[in-house]
């Protein structure tokens, strides 16, 4: 009975330093998979999507504003602004805006074409490699009342105020608001609305004469904001 | 089956939308009748009948017409005659206000026809305009010599006497009635006989009786107890004793119809005639002691009176003489007149609203002069009106609610406004203001300029409906358009299409 006492103590030493050691390095391994669960990686070309989806809400939503927060990762996140004439002509009247277009970049320096910055179509996001830029986007309907014709322009365009450049991990908070305005012109005669883009003519349309011009101009304030992790 | 169906696309198609702007054709047309009418006095009795063609005819312009012909209406100066069997007396001629008769009093006179319509109708429906010639003939050979008064032709000794129509509710005294129209009948007998002169005389007395009797020929209405009934004759009676032999110096008034009963017009529309036949006795009677020994007398002296009161039964349109721009509302002025002659209507006020159609509302509240104003709002006008043109719907009736008959649609035309820009380099701005219905100019529109929302210039359209905008500024956000015309003949809306941004730097 003697012998065993010393021995039962010992082992029960060592069954609690046993059962310590794995509770401790069981606490800190969970630990560190949760940590890396949170600063993982996720594809480039998913976040991408996301990003599109996004900016393509936006374009569409009659919501006025919208904040929605996406975990950025480590990428590298890059929001340029190119700065563009923007003009609509009618027959006898020039109205001309600076237009600041956006393109935002995924670990890439930013670039855009003229040919990229507008859409005729419900493409409103246009994607190059591992880059989005919103468009300028154009669409018409005509509509006939008491037997006048009324064309409606429906010109939608996302900017920004500012750069940005976002590194290590982040997350995102987008943030939108939306400005409307309707510009209305009557014609007398048969004319052609053009839309130019820095003195390139990028969309052109006939106007008979007797009919009513409706613009109606949307522009989407993007506001990125950094949330660090 | 498949051309049937074709058909009956084409035909759906084809339908006019309510608020189209391309308007049906509305015919007006203007014609004259020619109205004979034979009066007939009897014991108590007066008849107002229309001659046959076998006994009287109206020569106009050398043609014989009989009674009620009707010939289109055209603008001149005619020969106007009569011929009828020797049973009848000539009287006098009647005509609408249109036409001037030379001689009312002569057998052989001259028409004038003066007027047409110069500014077309904006009525909904067909509409025809009925002037007219009324020829009155005497019908026995009763020896009494008329004398004529504003409308009446009176006989008999009861000089100093009168008798009103008045509508009820305000108590104007017409010629003119509307069908149904609610009236009263003013009469006011002016007695001033002497009495005999006797002296020394006892148990003397004086007594008046005196009757009243409204000949109509189904021209009057009584309501009673909710129930209506046409009647051909109302009549009232007055008796009154004095103490002694008495100068019978009254004024006896009664006003028709007694408090049990209602009187109105007919919807008979035309010429039409009243007859109203007073018939006084005053009696004196005394005892008196003369040569002949005590003797008891009477004297009575009867005094009478036929009038004959020409009327006209019309009813009403209304057509708008001008809008008005109140700022959140239109005030719109309409003229109520007679569909028969296009006349004025006067001395209605209080009896008649609008109804306006499309908005199922009853407006307005017509005056004494022959107008009817009201405002509409301009939220109230959107409501109900989407397009870019059209038109709103007016017919007068009773105020109350009750329906005018033979009352005529008409509309009034609703147009939106539209800015045209015709030249901009941003220090000079050329615009031209246009009405939508038919992209005509807009003459007398007060422009505002406004940069970065203040007032920069205020001005007016001139004939082209043009103006010129001065922008005296190197930089602004924003310039703006507002438009509003202060009076017009139809409503301009004030919208989207004429209250215009100019420039909006919205971008970047």
């Amino acid at each position: 009975m003697n012998i065993s006492i010393p021995l039962i103590k010992a082992m029960s030493v060592v069954s609690i330093l046993i059962l310590v050691s794995y509770l401790t390095l069981n606490f800190f391994s969970s630990n560190k998979n949760l940590y890396e669960s949170k600063v993982m990686e996720i594809e480039e070309q998913e976040l991408i999507n996301i990003l599109r989806e996004i900016l393509v809400d936006t374009y569409y939503e009659r919501n006025q504003e919208e904040i929605k927060i996406v975990n950025l990762g480590n990428k590298e996140l890059r929001l340029t602004i190119i700065p563009a004439n923007f003009s609509i002509t009618l027959s006898r009247e020039k109205l001309e805006w600076e237009i600041n277009f956006v393109v935002i970049c995924l670990n890439n320096p930013c670039s855009a074409h003229d040919n990229d910055l507008y859409s005729l179509d419900k493409k409103v996001v246009k994607e190059k490699t591992s880059s989005l830029i919103p468009t300028l986007n154009i669409l018409v309907n005509v509509t006939v009342i008491n037997g006048i014709k009324i064309y409606n322009f429906f010109l939608k365009h996302l900017t920004t105020y500012s750069s940005l450049l976002l590194k290590d991990q982040n997350n995102i908070k987008i943030e939108t608001k939306k400005i409307h305005e309707k510009i209305i012109r009557t014609t007398l005669d048969n004319i052609t609305i053009s839309f130019a883009i820095n003195k390139k003519e990028i969309y052109t349309y006939p106007i008979e004469n007797n009919s009513l011009v409706i613009l109606n101009l949307t522009k989407i304030i993007l506001i990125l904001e950094n949330i660090k992790v | 089956m498949k051309k049937l169906i074709l058909i009956l696309f084409v035909l759906i198609l084809s339908l006019p939308s309510v608020n189209s702007s391309s308007e049906k054709e509305i015919n007006v047309e203007r014609n004259l009748v020619f109205n004979i009418f034979c009066i007939e006095i009897q014991t108590n009795f007066v008849f107002i009948e229309r001659a046959s063609p076998e006994e009287a005819k109206i020569y106009f312009g050398g043609i014989p017409y009989e009674d009620s012909s009707e010939i289109p209406y055209r603008i001149g100066d005619y020969s106007l005659s009569a011929w009828f069997i020797d049973e009848f007396k000539f009287l006098l001629w009647y005509s609408s206000e249109d036409i001037i008769i030379e001689n009312r009093f002569s057998i052989n006179t001259r028409a004038i026809l003066t007027g047409g319509i110069e500014e077309p109708l904006p009525t909904v429906t067909d509409l025809t305009i009925y002037s007219h010639i009324t020829l009155v003939l005497l019908k026995g050979n009763l020896f009494l010599i008329p004398y004529y008064n504003n409308n009446s032709i009176i006989f008999g000794n009861l000089n100093n006497s009168q008798i009103i129509i008045k509508n009820k509710i305000n108590n104007e005294p017409n010629f003119r009635f509307l069908p149904f129209e609610n009236i009263k009948i003013y009469l006011e007998i002016a007695l001033n006989e002497s009495k005999p002169n006797i002296r020394n005389f006892v148990n003397a007395s004086t007594y008046l009786s005196l009757i009243n009797y409204i000949f109509n020929n189904n021209l009057l209405i009584k309501k009673e107890n909710q129930s209506l009934k046409n009647i051909t004759v109302i009549s009232w009676e007055y008796t009154k004793e004095y103490e002694g032999l008495v100068d019978v110096e009254e004024i006896i008034t009664h006003v028709y119809p007694d408090s049990d009963y209602e009187l109105g017009f007919s919807n008979r529309t035309g010429q039409a005639f009243l007859a109203s036949y007073t018939l006084a006795n005053i009696t004196w009677s005394w005892c008196e002691i003369s040569y002949r020994g005590y003797e008891c007398n009477t004297l009575s002296k009867i005094l009478f009176e036929i009038r004959v009161i020409s009327i006209y039964i019309s009813s009403a349109l209304a057509t708008l003489e001008k809008v008005y721009d109140l700022g959140d509302e239109f005030l719109l002025k309409f003229r109520l007149l007679w569909v028969d002659d296009l006349e004025l209507v006067l001395g209605k006020s209080r009896i008649l609203a609008v109804h306006v159609y499309e908005m199922k509302k009853s407006l307005g509240e017509s005056d004494n002069k022959g107008y009817i104003n009201f405002t509409l709002t301009k939220e109230e006008i959107a409501e109900q009106f989407w397009g870019i043109s059209g038109h709103l719907t007016f017919i007068p009736h009773y105020k109350g609610g009750a329906l005018l008959e033979g009352s005529i649609k008409t509309f009034v035309r609703l147009t939106k406004l539209s800015t045209v820009i015709l030249s901009n380099d941003f220090r000079e701005l050329r615009i031209k203001i246009i009405k939508l219905s038919d992209f005509s100019s807009v003459r007398k529109a007060t422009i505002e300029l406004i940069i970065d929302g203040n007032l920069a210039q205020r001005t007016i359209t001139d004939e082209n409906g043009e103006a010129l905008l001065y922008i005296n500024r190197n930089t602004f956000e924003r310039i703006e358009i507002r438009v509003k015309v202060e009076e017009s003949d139809e409503i301009l809306l004030n919208s989207e299409f004429s209250d215009i941004i100019v420039y909006s730097k919205i971008w970047p």
